[in-house]
């Protein structure tokens, strides 16, 4: 175990370092980028910008430079106000969108494994038509869309929920955020939890298990979870991304003050460092994720570690 | 797997199975009718209709929809059509889907069909990019490429192409790999037909069909990347439109007038849907075993 | 284990009885019929041969028995064990059986063990569930079963997951674990098929022991005619879901009275044979839609006439011994 973690560390960390390589160069190098002969930028800025990011000296020296910085966690400075560090923009940011993020994977998880492992097991019933309905509606249905018509039908229809806007993490204005990013990732999980769970319970192993006389609870708790979770494991890394992704949409419909807001008014203004800085922390996120759900499929899955 | 044959003998039976598979299987046959038809709409429509897309009319604010005036669709809070808008604004969503596709697919059948006919190290190292592009947040890049080179239709097209090629480039380098064993390319090899002849007179052709496919499937993908980015007011820029520019619109008037919202999302949700369908009909009219 | 359905069958000695077996599929073409009109009993320490082709209802049969048909299964008939029907009753009392006195291996040994579970936690819950035994106590007994077995080092085994062993070994392992808590009869549904041949001889030596030792009946079902030779009491030869021929095995090889039977006895490559040629019975096996009206070997049997239109039923024949049993009008006198 400890040895596959180790060689998959060993994959990742280059990937990681290419990866803010190149995003790196795309934005200083790039035509109409910071460092254009045409732009004008405010001596403040510029003299800053000229300290932190080393501009003076050569590209590659940059980036070493850069990558020291990010390993003591600096992320650098705002193009646009000098008095802000991206740090500073990041730690008044990032709690709000792990709020709702992890609520929401947490919630979804929950509700999607429960719904799919029930539709699975009651097959044709009323509580799998339900399932393959959501899921049809929840994966072809836009977030932007959705979310707009939540808030049409909560907020403005009903007006049980206000239709935006954050209050220091009172409970009113996540539920709307969370419902709809809680809607999407069920509709998936749920499918792949039925499809695995069918499929799971027709095995040869759970007809011997059958065979044996075990009462149904034991069955499906003991013998059959566990292989039929492992496509929702892995399932789990590109939904926590895509809820990040989907974290820019949600944030802007709903006008929360976390990270996804901070990378849209970031490219609205040009502001090419602040951006710089959050691409690669979420990207960093990202890549741990996925590195983390490759060992969590390797501890579930005894035949995966040889 | 798909059944594979020297380019020569592809005017046979293969197409014509596959043509009668698909003609059966209603849903794809359903939604293929709707695109064309709402691709039509949307060419012909804005000049059929009393309107331009951006004329605006100060006597007819925020109407809704209805068949009493000649606003069909209603209008926004600067009195222009909304019904022309959406059709223009699907013009622009179609355009960007298809050139965005034409030009992430060629990407990918180039980098995978090079990929695997070459083997060795310089597949492993386009692979290995393949998945370096994987791992990153591509709407987050999207964004970054968007912020640096700015909102260009054209540079709109590139910023989405350069994480839509992927899938059809992996797909393209696996078949490229199986193909490459066959008799047929051993034999041109052998007649001393040179490398690009051979990926593009042999192998090329052979991977038709599943291109095909995946150019339908990546259409929607696209589309909705797009409407994201106009959505959140990085994309298509004023006073261009496109579906995901309207959604935004609509989402800000939602409590005085929600037609704005509902037939620009409604549109935009029944071509995806339609894709999809189309795109699963295709895989299963030419892959049927692999369902 | 009181039940209403107490048989007023007198012979109470007789361990499994079924009668009248009949096993159906509901499927988009219709309804198709696995089994037709199946009988036989098992008494105490017997061994019944199931013989037949693919596709000649003998997994179904036992499927039915055990209460693990397919969902669009319909079973219908009576299995009588120690004295009460146990067909389609519902799965909690079904469990008190099925497992603990009346256990089932299968075929394909590679895919029948959970491979997320361990070797140990797989044969322990068996006690614990039906004996209530406490963890040591089944893990004792499970490694002196793997010991019986004669798997090597059984503690490595038990604390080792299914993927790490070969298919002889993953077989031994299911028979330990359905053995363990000692049960009446054991079902073997072709157990060596998936096997080498060398370890299927491993394995039906195995099997004569336990039962020697135990007392255990056992039910082989198995294609190969040759593998219940050494080991079975009586042999059920089964075709297109109907009994053909039933007897004691001396009766079945000795006095063969079935086409079928015969068939598949001479079908059987004999090292000692001057020929080259393999002897095969033309033809196949008829699928389950396509079902002939009358004798369902009819048409591949060297002696089909006008009368097999109609299916033969099951008889006593007149020239044997008492309890050999054939289907087929043209009886009376060995084939």
């Amino acid at each position: 175990m400890f040895a596959y973690t180790f060689r998959r560390l060993l994959i990742t960390i280059p990937t990681l370092l290419v990866v803010i390589g190149v995003v790196y160069i795309l934005l200083f190098s790039a035509p109409g980028g910071p460092f254009d002969s045409e732009r004008v930028v405010p001596e403040a800025i510029q003299a800053q910008l000229m300290a932190k990011y080393h501009l003076d000296q050569p590209y590659w020296k940059q980036y070493l430079l850069y990558i020291g910085q990010l390993l003591q966690g600096d992320l650098g400075v705002s193009y646009r106000y000098a008095d802000w560090s991206v740090n500073e923009l990041v730690a008044s940011a990032l709690p709000v969108s792990l709020t709702i993020g992890g609520l929401s994977i947490v919630l979804s998880l929950v509700i999607g494994v429960l719904l799919g492992a029930l539709a699975a097991l009651y097959r044709n019933s009323f509580i799998d038509y339900i399932v393959m309905a959501l899921g049809s509606v929840g994966s072809v249905v836009p977030s932007f869309v959705l979310g707009p018509m939540l808030v049409l039908a909560f907020a403005i229809g009903l007006q049980w929920l206000p239709s935006g806007g954050w209050d220091h993490f009172s409970w009113r204005f996540m539920v709307l955020p969370v419902a709809l990013l809680t809607l999407i990732n069920v509709s998936t999980l749920a499918r792949i939890m039925r499809a695995s769970m069918v499929e799971v319970m027709n095995s040869n192993y759970i007809r011997t298990a059958r065979a044996k006389g075990l009462p149904m609870h034991l069955i499906v708790f003991r013998h059959a979870m566990r292989p039929a979770l492992l496509p929702v494991v892995t399932i789990v890394g590109p939904l926590a991304v895509s809820c990040i992704t989907s974290a820019l949409v949600t944030e802007s419909i709903f006008s929360i003050p976390g990270l996804g807001i901070l990378v849209v008014n970031g490219a609205a203004n040009r502001d090419y460092t602040l951006v710089l800085g959050l691409v690669v922390l979420i990207t960093t996120l990202v890549v741990l994720i996925n590195l983390w759900v490759d060992l969590m499929y390797a501890f579930l899955d005894p035949r995966s570690r040889a | 797997m798909h059944s594979l044959t020297p380019a020569a003998e592809l005017e046979r039976s293969p197409w014509r199975d596959a043509l009668q598979r698909f003609r059966r299987n209603k849903a794809a046959v359903t939604s293929l009718v709707f695109l064309i038809f709402v691709t039509a709409l949307c060419i012909v429509g804005p000049w059929l209709l009393p309107h331009a897309y951006d004329s605006t009319d100060w006597d007819a604010l925020k109407l809704a929809p209805s068949l009493a005036h000649s606003h069909f669709g209603g209008t926004d809070e600067s009195g222009r059509d909304l019904l022309v808008r959406c059709l223009v604004g699907g013009r622009i969503s179609l355009m960007v889907g298809i050139l965005t596709t034409l030009t992430s697919v060629a990407l990918g059948v180039v980098w995978g069909a090079t990929a695997g006919y070459l083997g060795g190290a310089i597949d492993q190292v386009m692979m290995r990019i393949v998945d370096i592009m994987y791992a990153v947040p591509y709407l987050l890049i999207a964004i970054l490429l968007v912020t640096v080179l700015g909102r260009d239709f054209y540079l709109v097209v590139l910023a989405i192409t350069a994480f839509s090629w992927m899938d059809t480039a992996r797909l393209v380098r696996g078949q490229t790999l199986s193909l490459r064993k066959m008799e047929f390319v051993e034999a041109a090899r052998a007649m001393g037909v040179s490398t690009p002849r051979i990926v593009l007179e042999h192998i090329v052709p052979n991977l038709m069909g599943l291109v095909l496919v995946y150019a339908t499937v990546t259409v929607p993908g696209v589309i909705l990347t797009e409407s994201v980015l106009s959505f959140l007011g990085l994309g298509i820029q004023e006073p261009m439109t496109s579906w995901g520019v309207l959604i935004h619109d609509g989402a800000q008037m939602l409590d005085s007038a929600p037609w704005l919202l509902i037939l620009p999302a409604l549109m935009l949700s029944l071509t995806l849907y339609s894709f999809n369908y189309l795109g699963d009909g295709l895989r299963d009219a030419l892959d049927p075993k692999d369902h | 284990m009181r039940s209403t359905r107490r048989t007023t069958d007198v012979s109470t000695s007789r361990l499994l009885e079924v009668k009248k077996l009949n096993v159906h599929f509901r499927t988009p073409e219709g309804e198709l019929q696995a089994v037709r009109d199946l009988s036989f009993s098992l008494q105490q320490g017997e061994t019944l041969g199931v013989v037949g082709e693919s596709g000649s209802g003998k997994s179904q049969t036992m499927l039915a028995m055990m209460g693990l048909l397919a969902p669009n299964a319909r079973a219908e008939g009576q299995v009588i064990f120690n004295g009460d029907n146990i067909l389609n009753l519902p799965a909690a009392q079904l469990n008190r059986v099925r497992g603990p006195k009346l256990a089932m291996i299968f075929q394909d040994p590679m895919t029948s063990l959970n491979p997320f579970l361990t070797v140990e936690r797989q044969m322990t819950e068996v006690l614990q569930i039906h004996q209530n035994a406490s963890r040591g106590q089944a893990r004792a007994a499970s490694r002196q079963m793997l010991e019986k077995l004669r798997i090597a080092d059984p503690l490595r085994c038990l604390k080792s997951y299914p993927h790490q062993f070969s298919g002889g070994m993953r077989q031994r392992i299911m028979i330990a674990m359905a053995l363990l808590s000692q049960p009446d009869v054991l079902i073997a549904d072709e157990p060596t098929t998936a096997l080498d041949v060398t370890v299927q001889a491993q394995i039906v030596a195995l099997l004569r022991q336990l039962q020697q030792d135990h007392g255990t009946s056992i039910i082989m079902v198995t294609h190969d005619l040759g593998l219940v030779a050494g080991l079975s009491d009586q042999v059920m030869v089964m075709y297109g879901g109907r009994v053909m021929e039933h007897a004691r095995a001396d009766d079945i090889f000795y006095n063969t009275h079935h086409p079928y039977t015969r068939a598949l006895l001479e079908s059987v490559p004999r090292i000692e044979q001057a020929d080259d040629a393999l002897l095969a019975i033309p033809g196949m096996p008829p699928s389950l839609r396509n079902m002939p009206a009358g004798c369902p070997f009819a048409p591949r049997c060297g002696r089909a006439d006008s009368d097999c239109q109609f299916p033969a039923p099951l008889s006593l024949v007149t020239d044997g011994a008492a309890d050999h049993r054939v289907a087929c009008h043209h009886t009376g006198h060995p084939v």
